[in-house]
């Protein structure tokens, strides 16, 4: 009975320190290949913007909606436009950033 | 140095001391100092020796005080040198403490800009990706999020041969409201006030996008009430301010050969296939099928007839058991690389029953492509209804053919930015290049038009031209925008209908479930002018 109450107290002491470890991973923020590649989406969101929108409307401005606006926003372009999974993520990545 | 000078000195002093004070050995020293060949007799010696001796200690003095003066010399010659030296090394740590000081604020500034420098990524990366700003937006406000975006209108129309002299607004909402990263619902309510009244008020579209695979995977779902794909004009090309003029096409407008929505689900997706902006995307959709004035439920027309309207919604048609099947492809051939636009190639099918076993088909081709101030875009249509066999008292005049129906349209618009124009001014430049000039020819082919569908009314998109109403209609555009902001455009718009002569004009007059029929002749041209301010918000 006591090693048993012993297991458990140590896998829950793993598993508080494996969840505050990932806690504190995303306080810490993004990785340096996560910038990079956010850095790699924006630059092509960047391109691709003006080209994309103002096929049908006028490129609307980066500005004119929160980041949680781009969100909706883009997943209903993508879906209206058919737009490329990855493209359409590139466009949202500059949308978000570049207000 | 100097010490042992000084006991060079008094040493010299204490001989001579020793050397007076002391006869024996004063003599033994002279006589040491005694020319050769003397008699060694100190009685004679004395006298001689005593001056000598005189003579050299003041010679030894004279010699002394030149050492002291020289040594004095070289004294106060090292001591100037020691000072200057001192001077020098005082300089030196002065300058050393400076740099010391300088050093200590170039590390305080040094870690001071390390820490900005990290907040700042900090700050920039928390703008990016998964830990961004936004998403930290998103756990605020919960996993469901809200928000709305839409558009309205007022303009002035002017119709000659309809007499319309009236103003005219609208509005659209459309909520979005996102209930997981795979899934979200999308409506519009809207309502078209205008001389008659509000014509239209309650939801138009009422959607969920669903995402089965994820964000990465090239398939959507959208699955309830929804513009229909067919070619480009009812999905992107709609709205007020997407739409650079204040009508539809012809094909599109009051006497539109294709449903403009439809309940149903579809499935779509694009992939990139080439470079960057070469995708290729597909649309495949089932719905209620097309429906008409005449459809059960709907009686604004008592008998299904030739030139009959399409119903702006396709209903559940359970009472017809209509049903629709389509297929869009659209192709991108040129990448964004070639610096050469955006070009866009498509083909539509869309085909089903429309009452019980009645069939509906329809295709079109179109192409979209724009260039920095220089866009167009066009499409061609072409629609097959299956009418019913009529015999008897069923039968009416002109019946019992089938319904084909063609429209198309191609317009082009161009940007005055896109004109060199270097002595406009500061004031005046900025203003052209927010101009758009537009010209569109737009076209529709029907074997007949319906009485009771005519009217002079005007509503937004809809001059109040009667000639709209012509089964050959023909209408020349032109347009002038100015775009206060990319979703904030003044439009003006001039349209000259010319309709051409041909088909049958049928009536349903009274109570009378038989439509009556009669040829249309020649037919007179008309003119319309808008004006018209849309905002998308």
């Amino acid at each position: 009975m006591k090693s048993l109450v012993a297991r458990v107290a140590i896998i829950s002491v793993v598993m508080l320190g494996a969840a505050m470890s990932a806690h504190a991973a995303n306080l810490m923020g993004p990785t340096p290949e996560q910038q990079k590649r956010h850095l790699e989406l924006f630059h092509e969101g960047q391109a691709l913007w003006p080209i994309y929108c103002n096929h049908c409307h006028n490129a609307r401005n980066p500005a004119e909606f929160a980041p949680y606006q781009w969100d909706q926003i883009i997943m209903h372009m993508r879906t209206v436009e058919n737009l490329p999974p990855e493209d359409a993520a590139a466009i949202l990545e500059y949308l978000k950033t570049a207000r | 140095m100097r010490r042992a000078h000084q006991l060079l000195i008094a040493g010299t002093f204490a001989s001579i001391a020793l050397t007076v004070l002391t006869p024996g050995s004063t003599r033994a020293d002279e006589s040491s100092v005694s020319k050769p060949g003397s008699s060694g007799d100190p009685a004679e010696a004395k006298p001689g020796s005593y001056d000598r001796l005189l003579r050299e200690l003041q010679a030894e003095r004279q010699h002394m005080r030149e050492v002291e003066r020289r040594h004095e010399e070289e004294e106060a010659a090292e001591r100037k040198r020691i000072e200057a030296l001192e001077k020098e090394v005082s300089a030196i740590n002065s300058a050393n403490l400076q740099l010391q000081q300088a050093q200590t604020t170039l590390q305080t500034s040094n870690v001071q800009t390390e820490k900005q420098v990290g907040q700042i990524q900090k700050t920039v990366s928390s703008e990016l990706g998964p830990f961004n700003f936004g998403d930290r937006i998103n756990s605020f406000l919960g996993q469901h999020t809200f928000t709305m975006v839409g558009d309205a209108s007022v303009g002035y129309y002017y119709d000659h041969k309809g007499g319309v002299n009236d103003p005219v607004l609208e509005f659209e909402i459309n909520p979005m409201i996102r209930l997981a990263d795979w899934i979200q619902f999308y409506g519009a309510i809207g309502a078209v006030a205008s001389p008659g009244g509000i014509s239209t008020v309650g939801p138009t579209l009422a959607n969920l996008q669903i995402f089965p695979l994820g964000q990465e995977a090239p398939l959507e779902l959208v699955a309830g009430l929804f513009d229909m794909p067919f070619g480009d004009f009812y999905e992107n090309q709609g709205p007020p301010w997407v739409n650079p003029f204040v009508t539809a096409p012809l094909m599109y407008g009051a006497e539109a050969i294709l449903p403009p929505a439809s309940l149903g689900l579809q499935a779509r997706g694009g992939i990139q296939w080439g470079g960057l902006g070469q995708d290729v995307d597909y649309t495949v959709w089932a719905d209620s099928g097309p429906s008409f004035e005449s459809s059960p439920g709907v009686n604004a027309i008592p008998a299904p007839v030739i030139g009959e309207r399409l119903n702006p919604l396709t209903g559940t048609n359970i009472a017809t058991n209509g049903k629709g099947f389509g297929a869009r492809f659209r192709l991108f051939p040129v990448p964004i690389s070639e610096d050469l636009g955006r070009l866009e190639l498509m083909a539509t099918t869309y085909n089903g029953k429309w009452l019980d076993s009645l069939w509906y088909n329809s295709w079109g081709v179109g192409y979209a492509y724009r260039l920095g101030p220089f866009r167009t875009r066009g499409e061609w249509g072409q629609t097959y209804r299956q009418m019913q066999s009529l015999t008897g008292a069923a039968a009416y005049p002109g019946c019992c053919g089938h319904e084909n129906r063609q429209g198309w349209y191609a317009m082009a618009g161009y940007f005055l930015y896109g004109i060199p124009h270097p002595y406009l001014g500061d004031w005046l430049e900025p203003r052209f290049n927010k101009i758009e000039f537009l010209v569109r020819y737009s076209g529709v082919n029907q074997r007949g038009i319906l009485a009771n569908d005519i009217t002079n009314v005007p509503v937004q998109g809809f001059n109040g031209s009667p000639s709209v109403f012509s089964p050959h209609a023909r209408e020349v555009a032109l347009g002038l925008d100015y775009w206060l902001a990319p979703s904030i455009v003044w439009q003006t718009e001039v349209d000259l209908e010319l309709p051409s002569r041909g088909g049958t004009l049928y009536n349903f007059a009274g109570t009378s479930t038989l439509p009556t029929a009669s040829s249309i002749g020649g037919t007179t041209n008309d003119v319309a002018a808008m004006t018209q301010l849309t905002v998308g918000f």
